[in-house]
């Protein structure tokens, strides 16, 4: 009676933690230890020259793999990093092109990870939720990059111009257009512009350590207010065991 | 004649009052600038004067509201500045402009929901800025 009096008043995380102290050495939880292995490592040579680079501890993402979904959950044979779920902006950001996932993702997975394969297989699942995750701890800045066409144009400013709209049609940056003009800020009909083949690149200028609050704050966007608890924990009992044998 | 050379004066005088004006009106301008655009959510303007942030972009026009100063500073040619807006109509709470002398061509331009995720890092959208005050 007592004892089923403290089994009721458990509350969620503790059920959680009991869950996870069961993972220890259960070979269900280690299944996709070398896919991240491999993962990881691809992701940790391909970055290892940008600035700053902090070399990624697999089993950081295999315990996030844990809090995000577990053996238990049907999601962990599909989306085990649960990237890509319902109301999740981060696979469509990581996949733009313009917030540095482009930056981010090793050639062996560009043209390969699209958002069809990363809902279902968790091969794909694994590699865009470790990519999203870095994207998320880079820092960045930007750069007005000249083309390969060298040549400078000339254009006549016409009524309703601006230098977004200039920009844009001639295939260049507002940064370009300033720099090689005078006056650029107020423009007049008839007034000519300067310009050569410009466009903004985004740049890793270095990055931000992992930690448990960051990666709860930015891949997990402060949803569960226990996330980097459970990551902590997680990650503390999964060192206890040995994993999962990969080839080498 | 004498008519003529007091048309001239007055000319001249309301030229000087309105470049006096102009240039009263310059000085309380902070920081004006264009979005360069990029991606879907990067294009408009922020105008920045010594009480109010004007900010027109895909997300929204933000008309001059005013602001409470975060934190500013430099080091060097690096500078930073961070702005909570006093308005919850413009969708966004903090806006943060800094300058790397690295990459001369652009501010980055960073907005965070509260003043939680700015202290987090947790910004929802960067946008390179051409500075055009200076």
């Amino acid at each position: 009676m007592a004892t089923a009096a403290i089994q009721r008043s458990r509350t969620g995380y503790e059920a959680w933690q009991d869950g996870i102290n069961k993972a220890l050495n259960n070979p269900a939880w280690d299944a996709h230890d070398c896919d991240i292995r491999i993962a990881v490592s691809e992701y940790n040579q391909y970055l290892s020259n940008t600035q700053g680079y902090i070399y990624l501890d697999w089993k950081l993402i295999k315990a996030m793999l844990w809090v995000e979904s577990g053996a238990k959950s049907k999601e962990w044979k599909v989306k085990p990093m649960q990237i890509g779920v319902n109301g999740d902006p981060g696979l469509n950001a990581f996949l733009s092109d313009k917030e540095g996932g482009e930056l981010i993702l090793p050639p062996s997975l560009q043209g390969r990870l699209n958002s069809g394969n990363a809902k279902a297989i968790p091969y794909y699942n694994i590699r865009a939720g470790i990519g999203y995750m870095l994207m998320r701890m880079a820092n960045y800045d930007y750069a007005s990059t000249a083309g390969t066409d060298t040549k400078i144009y000339e254009i006549a400013v016409k009524p309703g111009d601006s230098l977004d709209k200039i920009a844009r049609t001639q295939g260049t940056t507002i940064a370009t257009l300033k720099k090689l003009n005078l006056a650029t800020e107020n423009l007049r009909p008839g007034q000519i512009l300067k310009y050569y083949k410009a466009s903004v690149q985004k740049v890793i200028l270095g990055w931000n350590v992992p930690t448990s609050q960051m990666i709860a704050s930015r891949y997990n966007g402060g949803k569960d207010k226990r996330y980097s608890q459970k990551l902590d924990y997680a990650l503390a009992i999964l060192r206890q065991g040995k994993g999962a044998v990969c080839l080498p | 004649m004498p008519a003529m050379r007091i048309r001239i004066a007055n000319c001249l005088l309301g030229l000087v009052l309105t470049c006096s004006a102009n240039a009263m009106a310059s000085s309380d301008v902070l920081f004006k600038g264009i979005l360069e655009p990029y991606g879907d959510r990067c294009s408009g303007n922020i105008l920045i004067k010594s009480k109010t942030v004007e900010l027109k972009t895909p997300l929204g026009d933000c008309k001059a509201r005013s602001y409470k100063v975060v934190e500013q500073g430099s080091n060097g040619e690096d500078q930073h500045m961070t702005y909570q807006i006093q308005s919850k109509s413009c969708g966004f709470n903090v806006i943060a402009l800094s300058f790397n002398h690295a990459y001369p061509d652009y501010w980055k331009l960073k907005w965070y929901k509260t003043l939680g995720d700015y202290k987090n890092g947790n910004e929802f959208l960067d946008c390179p800025v051409v500075r055009f005050d200076k």
